[in-house]
């Protein structure tokens, strides 16, 4: 069996020492980062590149890949407890998670999140080691009119699962689209919107849009309530689910998993988009789906599943195609590409020590989260009683840290200061921050892969329809369409997020 | 507390403008900070690694790499132009910074050639022509004449100005008419090109070395003069279109008024790294040509590449800013 062989050597090089070290470092950093509102992987990742020159590069990618996956872990524990997402991808888990810790189960809320995505990671390690290879020709056939589609469909996505009114969560879309437009156009190279400030030249780095829309702001915002926050940290207790519990959160972690393997895999997907899917997929094949938003156990287990096992696998398109599908993944492009490694197809056969080592790291973290998560939640939790007197400087004293080591500019802390005031207005406003920021991300992308698709056809709008792939998920995404317009589901739909 | 603080802070720069000579004995008397005006990661990034690495060593000091991307190379390079001239600020550009950019930007904000010493050339990064794997081509003559024959008919990509610039040059030269993809990136387009979808493109060596390996992919030519190492039966573009070179390179440079002694000794530094045989051996794995010079070479190459590189870019129709 050449899987297991395979594996045996990436396990006898991951659980040397020195790797061992690296890896407890970098999932333990990631949980704090994910506790932490604000301050994200992608940053993180930014901040300890320089760290990487002095490491092999096997060590390095175990230390950074630890990063990405434990902060999945660590954001939903803010999730459930605050109500505030600790990473963008645990948006969804504060919808049931708070309820539950609201209904005082936060303990089994924090147990069920935790194992959801240990069994995700587990079985996600495993696609990676099973699919990289065959999964590479499955992303080749990714051409501009299926990236195009693909990228409408998540926009679709967004929109509909945004709480509140269409429209807004459509003119959040929108916006977000048009600020992702600032930069060069890709065509003639002639700049957008940038007025004539140079830091804009290049557009706006999305983790400034993210660390003001989401870190700034929520901060401003949660001043307002002063120190009575609603937390539920002293209530953790019976951290293990009942088997009432396990069994019924079998199924929803099963399909969480199934969904985040295969959104990480697709460019645009990763874990925020996976953990929105999850829990949409949920509610359709709950029996009684107005429990969603009152504290129902699978709207933690399958978002939770999704979002770690998205990040996992979002690691197939880079070390098989050198593609990075997310900021994260482009930040350990550059790890790899500055350890002399290209990514490509040929990491698996040139540099097998790297690949499975990865590979294996990754189950041996995955088990360190479990720890690090359940038995030391309390060490977590404390960290949450912080009074925010002293939490907020901190925090934003480390998002200004990762702000200026993107590019060492202090613009960029500029820039998110006024995302940061911009994600307050819309706050008041009640429009989600979360569909404007898969616009700015998606924005780009979808212009480009529009233009190029028309490039290539000469012109030609029919590709579209006629690549099969392409014409499924336009389809896909009109079909979501008219389900929100139809009355039938507008009215199921206000009903569920009337409590968010 | 300002006012005490700046003052202690201009004395240095008042001892730095009397005393250049007596500084250069002395110098390095601190790490040297190194803007590379590119991202953590780009290939003038490793390449700046890669020799202040060893430099250091032999000058006694430590470099400090600090990256600041943006606009091309613009902020990056604009920051080396207003630095301290003393040795202690040095930039590692590129053809973008301190060639195309002159012609890219109408309002520079700092003049590649007069805010500027150059020190020494580090690296001259060929591309290659690149045809995807099913295409019935297997040498520049029979590219052309299939290209020809297919007018309008064939695509390529391009996923940086470097790449736009060789390709547009390449096919005005031949008079090829084909159409253009734009790309992010340079990987981008080469899946594209892995899967068919586009025809050719050039693209550096670094970023098709694996497809190349696995037969994915064929290169035809390299934009060079010379050959690549790795890739000794690819032969240059010169060979079909005599004297065509195209080159992207990576050099070094000190803001103006950097004593003659300092500059020398960077110079001297480098170019030892840049002969050292297992520097030479890993530029060429990554299909890197080494470009040591003298200043006064590195001087007169820039404005031969300022000349080029406009004509290269207005052949392409890339739009001044």
């Amino acid at each position: 069996m050449d899987l297991v062989t395979h594996l045996a050597h990436g396990f006898s090089i991951a659980v040397t020492p020195l790797n061992l070290t690296y890896c407890l470092f970098g999932v333990t950093l990631g949980t704090l980062i994910g506790v932490l509102p604000g301050i994200g992987p992608a940053a993180t990742l930014a901040m300890l590149l320089p760290m990487t020159f002095s490491l092999s590069p096997v060590t390095s990618l175990i230390m950074l890949a630890g990063i990405y996956y434990g902060s999945q872990y660590g954001g939903s524990t803010t999730a459930i407890l605050i109500n505030t997402p600790g990473e963008a991808s645990s948006v969804v888990t504060t919808l049931d998670g708070y309820q539950m810790a609201r209904r005082g189960r936060a303990g089994a809320a924090l147990g069920v999140a935790a194992i959801g995505s240990f069994a995700a990671g587990s079985v996600a390690t495993l696609v990676v080691a099973l699919f990289a290879p065959p999964l590479s020709s499955v992303a080749l056939s990714f051409g501009a009119p299926e990236y195009f589609s693909l990228m409408v469909f998540g926009l679709m996505g967004a929109m509909v699962l945004a709480s509140g009114s269409l429209l807004r969560s459509l003119g959040m879309v929108l916006l977000g689209l048009a600020v992702g437009l600032v930069g060069p156009d890709i065509n003639s190279g002639k700049l957008r919107f940038t007025y004539g400030i140079e830091d804009l030249f290049d557009g706006i780095n999305v983790v400034v849009v993210a660390m003001g829309l989401f870190a700034f702001a929520e901060i401003v915002a949660n001043l307002e309530h002063g120190e009575k926050r609603e937390t539920f940290t002293k209530a953790v207790r019976g951290l293990l689910p009942s088997r009432e519990d396990l069994k019924r959160i079998i199924a929803p972690v099963l399909r969480g998993t199934a969904i985040g393997s295969l959104l990480g895999v697709l460019p645009g997907g990763g874990p925020l988009l996976a953990s929105f899917a999850a829990y949409t997929v949920e509610k359709k094949v709950a029996d009684d789906a107005s429990r969603f938003g009152q504290g129902a156990i699978e709207g933690v287990a399958a978002p939770e599943a999704a979002n770690n096992a998205g990040a996992q696998t979002s690691f197939i398109p880079l070390l098989t195609l050198g593609i990075p599908t997310s900021a994260t993944m482009a930040l350990m492009l550059g790890a790899m590409t500055m350890q002399g490694i290209n990514p490509g197809p040929q990491v698996l056969t040139k540099s097998p020590d790297l690949f499975w080592g990865m590979i294996a790291s990754m189950w041996i973290g995955n088990a360190m989260l479990v720890i690090l998560n359940l038995p030391l939640i309390g060490i977590w939790i404390r960290l949450l009683t912080v009074p925010y007197r002293l939490l907020y400087p901190a925090i934003l004293v480390f998002c200004c840290i990762g702000l200026t080591s993107l590019d060492n500019r202090v613009f960029d802390v500029h820039a998110a200061a006024v995302f940061g005031l911009a994600g307050y207005l819309l706050f008041k406003l009640g429009c989600e921050p979360a569909p404007f920021l898969l616009g700015f991300i998606l924005g780009p992308g979808l212009e480009e892969n529009l233009r190029r698709a028309l490039v290539l056809s000469r012109g030609d709008p029919s590709v579209f329809i006629t690549q099969p792939i392409s014409a499924a998920l336009l389809l896909a995404s009109v079909a979501m369409l008219a389900m929100v317009v139809g009355p039938a589901v507008r009215k199921w739909r206000t009903e569920v997020f009337r409590e968010g | 507390m300002i006012r005490p603080l700046l003052k202690l802070t201009l004395l240095p720069t008042f001892l730095t403008v009397l005393s250049g000579g007596l500084l250069a004995q002395g110098y390095p008397s601190k790490p040297i900070k190194v803007i590379v005006p590119f991202a953590a990661g780009a290939i003038s990034d490793g390449v700046a690694r890669l020799v202040t690495e060893r430099a250091g060593k032999s000058l006694g000091a430590s470099f400090v790499i600090e990256n600041k991307a943006g606009a091309n190379g613009s902020i990056g390079a604009r920051e080396v132009a207003r630095a301290q001239p003393d040795g202690h600020t040095i930039i590692v550009s590129s053809n973008s910074a301190h060639a195309a950019n002159l012609y890219l930007y109408k309002e520079l904000n700092y003049d590649p050639v007069q805010d500027f010493v150059p020190v020494t050339g580090l690296t001259k990064n060929p591309h290659l022509v690149v045809v995807r794997a099913g295409l019935p081509v297997q040498d520049m003559q029979q590219f052309i004449g299939h290209a020809k024959a297919n007018d309008g008919k064939l695509s390529w990509g391009t996923g940086n100005s470097g790449s736009l610039a060789n390709a547009s040059l390449l096919m005005a030269r031949t008079g090829i008419n084909a159409v253009r993809a734009n790309y992010r990136s340079q990987p981008q387009a080469v899946v594209d090109l892995l899967a068919g979808r586009i025809d050719f493109m050039t693209v550096d060596y670094f970023n098709i070395s694996e497809h190349m390996a696995a037969g994915t992919l064929r290169a035809l030519a390299v934009t060079s003069k010379t050959r690549l190492q790795a890739l000794p039966n690819v032969p240059p573009v010169a060979d079909t279109i005599p004297d065509y070179e195209v080159i992207g390179w990576i050099a070094v440079f000190a803001p103006a008024k950097t004593p003659a002694e300092v500059v020398d000794k960077l110079n001297k530094a480098f170019v030892d790294v840049l002969n050292a045989k297992e520097v030479v051996d890993h530029m060429q794995g990554l299909g890197m040509l080494p470009f040591p010079t003298t200043p006064a070479e590195l001087g007169a190459f820039q404005k031969q590449q300022i000349a080029q590189w406009t004509e290269m870019l207005t052949l392409a129709g890339v739009e001044r800013e």
